[in-house]
């Protein structure tokens, strides 16, 4: 048998510094126009002397994921409940996982765990916009009716209005397309009732670890070479602003600003290049997009970015080809989970975690992993689990959350908290609280009111 | 006990108990791109699921000898999946899906160039891990209908369905002995996932693995005498092997990272496993001692 030459587990070559110079000028003319109401400096410089975190990384485990197959096993309820996984230990006594997910079992004393969450709506739109921005539309949301725009600001907007952000956006949000499943986008994956300028800046970053602007046309005949020209990389962004203009995008007089600021900037250009990172680092968190977006997003917070979501955007085993429905596993959950998807969360999660705690990141970053709903409890008639938003998990760790801890508690099927409800209001008042932006803030912008802080974490 | 004596045992408890395989496995492909169920075509070709579009799956065939790789279908409008084949070559099945999570097997017969389908009743099911039975001239797989996970088969027209199990738990992954007589299968039937085998009539089930972990994607050696699988019983995701009746399980491979779907060389001297290595996942083939 031939012994083939090739480049062994390499990662591909990208050019002009791991980002497509023209694409990323186009991007950053989307990027939202940042600002402070000016009542909140003060209590903004107060809220930062106390706040433990200084950025907030979200795994968003778009789809659903099955808490009863993942980080809430039922190890003593009937077959037709418990389903065909086994569980095991953890470091903490007496709290078991599921067998999928070793690697996060032998390190669940670094992060803690809410068992009791809650969404108030069984569709992946609605409840994905509830779960980002703690809130149902004042319409009743995409299952009602409802039109973009009249959600709350997702916590990202929030948390990039309120900090700075320095030359890079304030809320970036890392996937290949729109957040949402094949009906369309959540509406509340933006500034939603504070308008487009506040929605999050779209990146995608592929398995090779390759970022692009997935939304945005390419400035016609920008050769990196020709970037060093400012006459005539200010005209090409007025020219795209004004055809943007026509599309009715966003407010150009101000992203274009930023734009210019971004393309002249090495600095923020070199967040956006994960071939600085050794082949080591890049090969740990192994070669899928959801892999090297967490590279990424861990770049992103080291560089000062308040706010990046980084999206479950693969579209392997999934049933509908062209969409991505992530951890929708309505058919074959079971196989699904042990053949990719739990191995796929183990490992990454796993690499991000050693990787924040060993540069001395996971104090100044809350890591939190989160989905819209869990699954049913019961196996359905097909031998899988469908949407089940009365009960379901979220993941934390560093910025100022005790590690170790498991908050919350369900029933002894999963059907339903046996403890306190944690709403996805308390969510986002703790994620933001984590990073300064406290009650007071939020009750100047008006966000999140009446939602408490999960103080158990704490 | 001396070192050296106490040295000597601990080789002899390593070779009672180590690997088949020769090393170092030699690496057959090189993107590092998602792969799955590898399955040969003949004795010169891998046909294998891969994640080569950002929105589809596709099966596409290595031909070992050359590393040329090409398309097995243009079409990718839906996902491939599961590719299986005849001893013959004359039949070749995989699993599909389009626009419905629904899955359905794809039957095309080479010799007679026709192709049928075989899809489920309900609008979610899925048909997949078909495994031939050339003899029987049957289509073994497992479809979640109705009654949750269970093996069937049909005929290669895809018609004829037959339910071969009709038990509690997930009943998946079967493959059909090389003499047609036999089926393994995984199931979690007594509460944990593992390995049984039954007649070709799904009668005389009979449990092959007892361990802590999950036992699945059993794979017959071309002789019979030996079934490779996938476990996670030491923690992490390992291809073994065992005697076809349960004994003599072996851990066939050692790397960190997951190493999953085992497929025999038709020569029964090889097995290509789907192993992750830094960061990648392709597919590696091992030599097996005799």
């Amino acid at each position: 048998m031939r012994n083939l030459a090739m480049n062994v587990g390499s990662f591909r070559a990208r050019s002009c510094q791991g980002v497509d110079r023209r694409t990323f000028v186009r991007a950053a003319m989307a990027a939202p126009f940042v600002g402070t109401l000016p009542g909140l400096a003060d209590a903004l410089a107060r809220a930062a002397e106390r706040s433990h975190a200084k950025s907030i990384l979200l795994l968003w485990l778009g789809g659903g994921v099955s808490h009863l197959d993942t980080f809430d096993p039922k190890p003593k309820a009937t077959a037709d409940y418990r389903g065909p996984l086994a569980s095991i230990e953890t470091k903490i006594p007496g709290v078991r996982f599921s067998e999928l997910l070793p690697r996060m079992a032998k390190r669940s004393d670094r992060f803690s765990l809410v068992r009791s969450n809650v969404n108030f709506n069984g569709g992946h739109r609605p409840a994905g916009s509830i779960a980002l921005t703690g809130s149902v539309a004042s319409d009743g949301g995409e299952d009602a009716g409802g039109a973009p725009g009249n959600y709350p600001p997702n916590f990202g907007s929030i948390a990039a209005r309120a900090l700075p952000a320095g030359q890079l956006p304030g809320f970036i949000s890392l996937a290949r397309g729109p957040v949402g499943d094949g009906v369309g986008p959540i509406f509340g994956y933006g500034g939603g009732t504070w308008g487009k300028a506040h929605d999050p800046f779209r990146m995608n970053c592929d398995e090779h670890g390759a970022v692009s602007i997935p939304d945005l046309e390419l400035l016609e005949g920008l050769t990196p070479a020709r970037l060093a020209d400012r006459e005539l990389l200010q005209s090409e962004i007025t020219r795209v602003r004004r055809q943007s203009e026509r599309r009715d995008i966003g407010n150009w007089d101000a992203l274009s600003q930023q734009a210019f600021t971004l393309l002249t900037s090495g600095r923020s250009l070199e967040a956006l290049d994960l071939s600085q990172e050794s082949q080591a680092t890049r090969e740990a968190y192994g070669q899928t997009s959801f892999g090297q977006s967490c590279l990424l997003g861990r770049r992103l917070v080291e560089a000062g970015v308040p706010y990046v979501q980084v999206n479950w955007s693969q579209y392997v085993e999934v049933f509908y080809p062209f969409s991505d429905y992530g951890w929708d596993t309505h058919a074959d959950n079971f196989g699904l989970l042990a053949q990719w998807h739990c191995p796929l969360l183990d490992w990454v999660y796993s690499t991000l975690l050693d990787d924040l705690q060993d540069r001395g990141l996971l104090e100044s970053t809350l890591l939190v992993a989160l989905t819209e709903f869990g699954r049913t409890p019961r196996i359905n008639s097909i031998g899988s689990r469908d949407h089940w938003h009365h009960c379901y998990f979220s993941i934390w760790a560093g910025g100022g959350i005790q590690p170790g801890r498991v908050v919350g508690e369900s029933d002894p099927r999963g059907e339903h908290p046996a403890t306190e409800p944690i709403t996805p209001g308390m969510v986002g008042a703790t994620m933001l609280e984590q990073v300064g932006v406290t009650s007071q803030v939020r009750a100047e912008l008006k966000v999140l009111e009446g939602s408490r802080v999960i103080h158990e974490l704490l | 006990m001396s070192c050296f004596r106490r040295g000597t045992l601990c080789l002899l408890m390593l070779l009672s108990v180590g690997p088949l395989y020769a090393e170092p496995p030699q690496q057959l492909t090189f993107d590092g791109t998602m792969k799955f169920a590898p399955a040969f075509e003949g004795h010169e070709a891998i046909v294998y699921a891969v994640h080569r579009e950002p929105t589809a799956v596709v099966l596409e065939r290595l031909e070992v000898a050359s590393g040329d790789i090409t398309r097995v279908h243009q079409d990718v409008a839906a996902h491939q999946l599961d590719p299986a084949f005849s001893a013959d070559g004359r039949i070749h099945c995989y699993s599909k899906s389009e626009s419905s999570p629904q899955m359905v097997l794809v039957i095309q017969d080479r010799e007679a160039q026709t192709q049928t389908e075989f899809r489920p009743r309900e609008a979610r099911a899925i048909a997949r891990r078909p495994s031939i039975d050339s003899a029987a001239g049957r289509i073994v797989f497992h479809v979640s209908d109705v009654n949750g996970h269970q093996i069937a088969s049909v005929d290669f027209s895809g018609g004829d369905l037959q339910l071969l199990t009709q038990s509690t738990g997930i009943n998946a992954f079967p493959a059909v002995s090389p003499d047609g007589g036999r089926i393994a299968f995984s199931s979690s039937r007594d509460d944990d996932t593992e390995l049984y085998v039954m007649d070709s009539d799904g009668e005389n089930v009979t449990r092959l693995t007892h361990s802590p972990g999950l036992d699945t994607r059993p794979a017959w050696s071309p002789d019979g005498q030996h079934i490779a699988f996938t476990s996670n019983r030491d923690g992490d995701f390992e291809i073994y092997t065992m005697a076809s009746d349960g004994s003599d399980v072996r851990r066939f491979t050692t790397a960190e990272g997951q190493d999953d779907f085992a497929t025999w060389h038709p020569s029964g001297t090889q097995l290509v496993i789907v192993g992750e290595r830094r960061g990648g996942r392709d597919l590696y083939i091992y030599d097996v001692a005799p």
